[in-house]
């Protein structure tokens, strides 16, 4: 087939226009892959685009992205196009196997056919092949039944394609079209069900992502992003940060980074415009958000006495060893925002201390036109600038919820340890396997006692 | 570990407990082994200062840390304080030059004005072995160069952000 | 004594020579154990000194680094107070860090090369040594150890030092601060001098190796907060997830040889003075240009009775450093030194020329720290009250300046290290040195930098000049262990292998046979490199 498509592509070079419509083609498949930012998973740190390996943290396990490429032995090569929609849309490899949703296809089913084809002829001529298999996914029985995920599928996968809202603007369409589709935003802050589904009525109000916390980005003033004004959202997906307000990282870094900063503006603005009418019908009535906590005061340091001195301000010297050279002695980071304030700032003043506790384990990595931006972890990495342990990041994120963030958020080191760990684990494993157990349990049960019946 | 860093500063029990940005939260110790300034002293101590220093805006919690130790550094200091006062009082032309001229009598007097003049812009009270040390960041001489200048070990900004003026 | 027997190649010293070492021994898949007299500190601990420090020590880097009674380094107080036994005409009062991470916790950055003729002294001007190699020979290296560093420097060639050059450097020059600019200016209209970017260990505008970009915290020395600057203490951890050994408060005091003369093993001390011995079939020992020396010295044994390594009688002789005088100025316009690092441009090439048979060459450091701090006391000294006093203060901020004048010095082995009848905590003795630098340098300063140094407060439109009434050390230690072809007047061969023991390799300053007048980090960590490649290829061929 794809030799087919390959004599047919050349007889086509002949005709120069052809060939135009061809690149054109391609170009936009280019920028619809980085737009659902496929390199986000399909590339590892240092590895060639497309080809896989990434494990990928799930509540559920690792699960490895697989090798994109249009290799004939090791990627999609030999995908026809039904094929490469049908992964994409449906969930379902070429060889019929079901692919688990960590690969985003109930959001990718929105695409239209158009994009889905522009998508694969992008894949199909202007990835370079990479003949590297890549490693399977384990995950724990019995979610290593891929086929348990046709149920899951009859539940929760929509039809693909996209049917436009009349009442609504172009922009507003689009804007839904890319966040419900490429863009895949649900996919992160939406919250899940048991049986790990989003949960609709809930759209974007907010749900756990490993160590981070996808935050609510409704449109409502207070649980969500509502203050914003258009223009500071196209900003923050441009640049991964708005002054005063908010800063990407983790999973949102990356998707700055790889995806949203080369969007075009129309589609930003149509982002913006689209996330702009979402509500959130359980915000609560009042109250100020995450970006009003905290203001510039009171860190406290000792002088003239050494950091080894035992005190109750362990906090404070904490934050004076190892973040006020950047973010300041009064937690107001520097002139230009550069480096952020640590109050007016989300990651200090929302409700759920994750991103704040994530970020310090991890650090912050995002580049974008502006430049780097780099801020070390201070985990147990070789790179840390400093080794915390759970102790000291929960006392130092106490201190800094006090003083600058969500006075009524604590963190104790259990939930610091958990973070390290790469988040909360999902029961969703363990009921399935007690389910199970508890079915095997039965039918022993039930056998024994036929069996019994049947010796009377 | 104990090191007997600092000579020039007495530590444990020491109680200059100050924010890094002057700010001070609580005292405990310093008010567990001492009365803190009385409201009169501290008064007294904010007018001193606002006429050496000719600024009218003075960090009170600062001023609160500095009037403390410098009760603890110098015996006395509550009555050369209150010398002092009468003296810029009496002779108000001493604050209209640029520096303070007093009598060899008034030695004293000139003594302490050097010592809290110090304690505002260094952050250090004391000298030598009985020095103590109440501030880094928001000394006076910071402040004045503040514009332009971001103290050591504090971040001044991205790279390119000094190679252009302020 | 407790004994112990590991990996096979033993690194005696953390600093910048020992780990990057390590690194090159663990890509050829070579365990290694790495011995530190010192402890083990968070950066955290090190910033929270300096900020603690009173004003009067802000000035001294070592004064936030106390050392530990079992290893003293040399400080005004502590430990290591009076740790250096010093005679002769000019203080050798170095000072280093004895802790894990080493000197670079506190250096400035600066990385300049050697240029070719400042490595054939004795072939092109009659003084000094010859290299036992060529600049080409060390250029690969100093290639490598720029990109292990990370670094940053610039692009034009006209601007670089010097511009032999077979890659570009890994991150482009970090801007200069309105002062160095306006330097730049005066110096270049006025006098035809070119003041150029300094070669440093920054990372400019880039998270290079994982480590922040520079933002201008201007505390380089004595730490940088952030990492921004590279220093041995960010190796450490890597260097043990890839299976390094390091042990901390392990001051080795011994080395053993056998009876073919080869090493087998070097003997510790813990905080506690308990002994431990380590066997292994390489060793290196990397401690700095003082404490190597030293403690070849103290390991004098039956075979070496002049000490380890030391046929030659070379151990601890040539004892070389950049003798410095240090020109402040008063300006009547506004410089602004103190944004951006502290030491971010320089004028090398007054260290070059024909005049170095007679004299030595000199560099001209524009110090860019932030001055206030130095000129709050002046001011209240002067009796300033009010407005005065701030005018006064914020006027001498931006109109003062320091021009630190770097000396070169030429080998002598009376300039020596021996060990004294002084005991340290550990009943260890306390090193020796006697120092003079010599009419090489005293004409240099009489008739060469001296007049170029006024010429340049002149072209400043300097209203006062004071100078240092001595010369002053940089703490740039070199020479103790030279290298050289001919194992009658050296310590080690052209891979730093000690040429009376094959398995004994001293890498570092102090194998530097001449130190022309930039600082020396850089070409101690070429020489790592070059070691490394031997040592690696001689553990796997054992």
């Amino acid at each position: 087939m794809l030799k087919l498509k390959q004599l047919a592509l050349s007889l086509l070079l002949i005709g120069g226009a052809a060939q135009a419509n061809d690149d054109a083609l391609i170009k936009k498949g280019q920028y619809l892959a980085i737009a659902s930012d496929c390199t986000a998973c399909h590339t590892t740190e240092h590895g060639q685009p497309f080809a896989g390996g990434k494990a990928i943290d799930s509540p559920v396990g690792q699960i490895i992205a697989t090798n994109i490429t249009p290799s004939n032995t090791a990627g999609i090569g030999t995908y026809t196009e039904q094929q490469f929609a049908d992964a994409l849309r449906k969930g379902v490899r070429a060889d019929g196997a079901r692919l688990y949703p960590a690969m985003p296809y109930t959001a990718y089913a929105t695409l239209t056919d158009e994009d889905v084809h522009a998508l694969y002829a992008y894949f199909m001529s202007a990835v370079k092949p990479v003949d590297r298999v890549t490693e399977q996914t384990h995950l724990p029985f019995p979610l290593n039944l891929r086929v348990s995920l046709f149920f899951w599928n009859a539940l929760f996968l929509k039809a693909p394609g996209y049917t436009p809202d009349a009442t609504k603007s172009e922009a507003w369409n689009r804007g839904r079209y890319l966040v419900d589709g490429a863009t895949h935003c649900s996919t992160c802050h939406t919250p899940r069900g048991m049986l790990m589904q989003e949960k609709p009525r809930e759209a974007f109000t907010g749900a756990q992502v490993g160590a981070w916390y996808a935050p609510n980005i409704t449109a409502n003033a207070t649980s969500g992003i509502g203050e914003w004004s258009q223009d500071d959202l196209v900003t923050y997906l441009k640049t991964g940060r708005l002054a005063g307000k908010a800063q990407a990282a983790g999973s949102m870094a990356e998707a700055i980074t790889h995806s949203f900063q080369y969007l075009s503006e129309d589609d930003l603005a149509a982002i913006a415009e689209y996330m702009r009418s979402i509500g959130d019908s359980s915000a609560p009535a009042s109250g100020s958000s995450r970006f009003q906590q905290g203001n510039a005061a009171n860190s406290t340091a000792f002088r003239g006495a050494p950091l080894t001195f035992p005190d109750d301000h362990a906090g404070a010297r904490l934050y004076s060893g190892n973040c006020a050279s950047c973010h300041g002695t009064l937690a107001q980071g520097t002139k230009d925002a550069f480096y952020p304030s640590l109050f007016h700032n989300s990651a200090t003043g929302a409700a759920n201390p994750s991103n704040l506790i994530a970020t310090i384990l991890f650090g912050v990595q995002r580049h974008t036109a502006e430049g780097d931006v780099y801020m070390p972890p201070f985990g147990a990495q070789p790179s840390a600038l400093n080794h915390l342990d759970d102790r000291q990041i929960a006392t130092l994120s106490n201190w800094i919820l006090h003083n600058y963030g969500n006075a009524d958020v604590t963190v104790s080191p259990e939930q610091v340890a958990e973070s390290r760990r790469g988040g909360p684990a999902s029961s969703l494993v363990m009921f399935a396997q007690a389910g199970i157990a508890a079915g095997a349990l039965l039918l022993a049960v039930l056998i024994i006692v036929v069996w019994r019946r049947r010796r009377r | 570990m104990h090191y007997s860093r600092r000579r020039a500063l007495k530590l444990l029990g020491l109680v200059t407990l100050t924010s890094a940005t002057g700010q001070f939260l609580a005292l405990p110790p310093l008010k567990a082994a001492q009365s803190p300034a009385s409201p009169a002293a501290l008064a007294d101590f904010m007018q001193i200062s606002r006429l050496l220093t000719q600024l009218d805006e003075l960090n009170t919690t600062l001023a609160q840390a500095l009037l403390m130790t410098l009760e603890q550094t110098h015996p006395g200091f509550a009555s050369a304080l209150t010398q002092l006062k009468n003296r810029l009082q009496n002779q108000p032309a001493l604050l209209q030059q640029d520096r303070l001229t007093f009598s060899s009598a008034d030695a004293e007097s000139e003594k302490i004005a050097q010592a809290i003049l110090g304690g505002w812009y260094n952050g250090v009270v004391g000298k030598g072995k009985g020095a103590r040390y109440v501030t880094y960041v928001n000394t006076l001489a910071a402040q004045v160069v503040s514009d332009k200048l971001v103290p050591p070990s504090f971040s001044y900004g991205p790279i390119g952000s000094w190679a252009h003026q302020p | 004594m407790a004994e112990s027997s590991l990996s096979p190649v033993v690194i005696v010293g953390t600093g910048v020579v020992g780990v990057v070492i390590a690194e090159q021994l663990l890509d050829a898949g070579i365990p290694v154990l790495m011995l530190e007299a010192g402890p083990r500190v968070s950066r955290a601990e090190i910033v929270e000194n300096y900020r603690n420090l009173p004003l009067a020590a802000k000035g001294n880097p070592i004064e936030c680094y106390p050392s530990r009674p079992w290893a003293p380094h040399p400080e005004p107080a502590g430990a290591g107070k009076g740790y250096l036994q010093l005679s002769g005409t000019d203080s050798y009062a170095q000072s280093y860090v004895r802790y894990a991470g080493g000197s670079t916790w506190h250096w400035a950055g600066t990385c300049w090369r050697l240029t070719p003729a400042d490595m054939q002294l004795h072939s092109r001007y009659g003084v000094g040594r010859d290299w036992a190699f060529d600049y080409a020979t060390l250029e690969p290296y100093y290639t490598r150890a720029e990109y292990q560093l990370g670094v940053c420097g610039p692009d034009d060639q006209a601007l670089q030092w010097p511009p032999q050059r077979s890659k570009p450097y890994p991150m482009p020059a970090l801007p200069f601060g309105p002062g160095e600019a306006r330097f730049t200016e005066v110096v270049r209209e006025k006098l035809g001098l070119n003041n150029i970017p300094t070669a440093q260990a920054r990372n400019s505008g880039t998270s290079y190796d994982d480590r922040p970009a520079c933002c201008g915290n201007n505390n380089c020395v004595p730490v940088c907060p952030i990492g921004a600057k590279y220093d041995g203490a960010t190796a450490l951890s890597r260097l043990e997830a890839r299976g390094a050994v390091i042990r901390d408060n392990a001051v080795v005091w011994r080395i053993e040889t056998n009876a073919q003369n080869r090493i087998e093993a070097v003997h510790y001390y813990d905080p506690q003075r308990q002994s431990h011995r380590v066997s292994g079939t390489l060793f290196i020992i990397a401690c700095n240009g003082l404490e190597t020396p030293k403690l070849l010295l103290m390991s004098a044994d039956g075979r070496n009775p002049d000490g380890i390594a030391n046929r030659s009688g070379q151990v601890g002789r040539n004892m070389m450093d950049h003798p410095q005088i240090t020109m402040t100025v008063t300006l009547e316009e506004p410089y602004w030194a103190g944004v951006g690092p502290v030491v971010n441009s320089g004028i090398m090439e007054t260290s070059q020329g024909d005049f170095r048979a007679e004299h030595a060459g000199a560099y001209f450091r524009f110090n860019n720290f932030a001055r206030n701090r130095f000129v709050t006391f002046d001011a209240l000294q002067k009796g300033l009250v009010g407005k005065a006093l701030d005018e006064e203060i914020r006027r001498m901020t931006a109109c003062t300046a320091d021009i630190v004048l770097a000396h070169e010095i030429l080998p002598d082995a009376n300039n020596r290290l021996t060990l004294s009848d002084k005991k340290d905590g550990l009943g260890l003795p306390k090193p020796a040195i006697h120092y003079d630098v010599g009419d090489y340098v005293r004409r240099s300063l009489e008739v060469y930098s001296l007049p170029i140094a006024n010429r340049i407060a002149d072209a400043m439109g300097a209203t006062h000049r004071v100078f240092s009434k001595q010369f002053n050390q940089s703490k740039h230690i070199m020479g103790g262990t030279i290298m050289g072809l001919d194992p009658a007047n050296s310590v080690v061969d052209a891979e730093c292998r000690t040429h009376d023991h094959p398995n004994l390799f001293l890498p570092g300053g102090g194998a530097m046979a001449s130190t022309a007048c930039g600082n020396s980090t850089l070409t101690m960590v070429a020489l790592a490199f070059k070691a490394a490649d031997a040592i690696v290829k001689q553990a796997q061929e054992a």
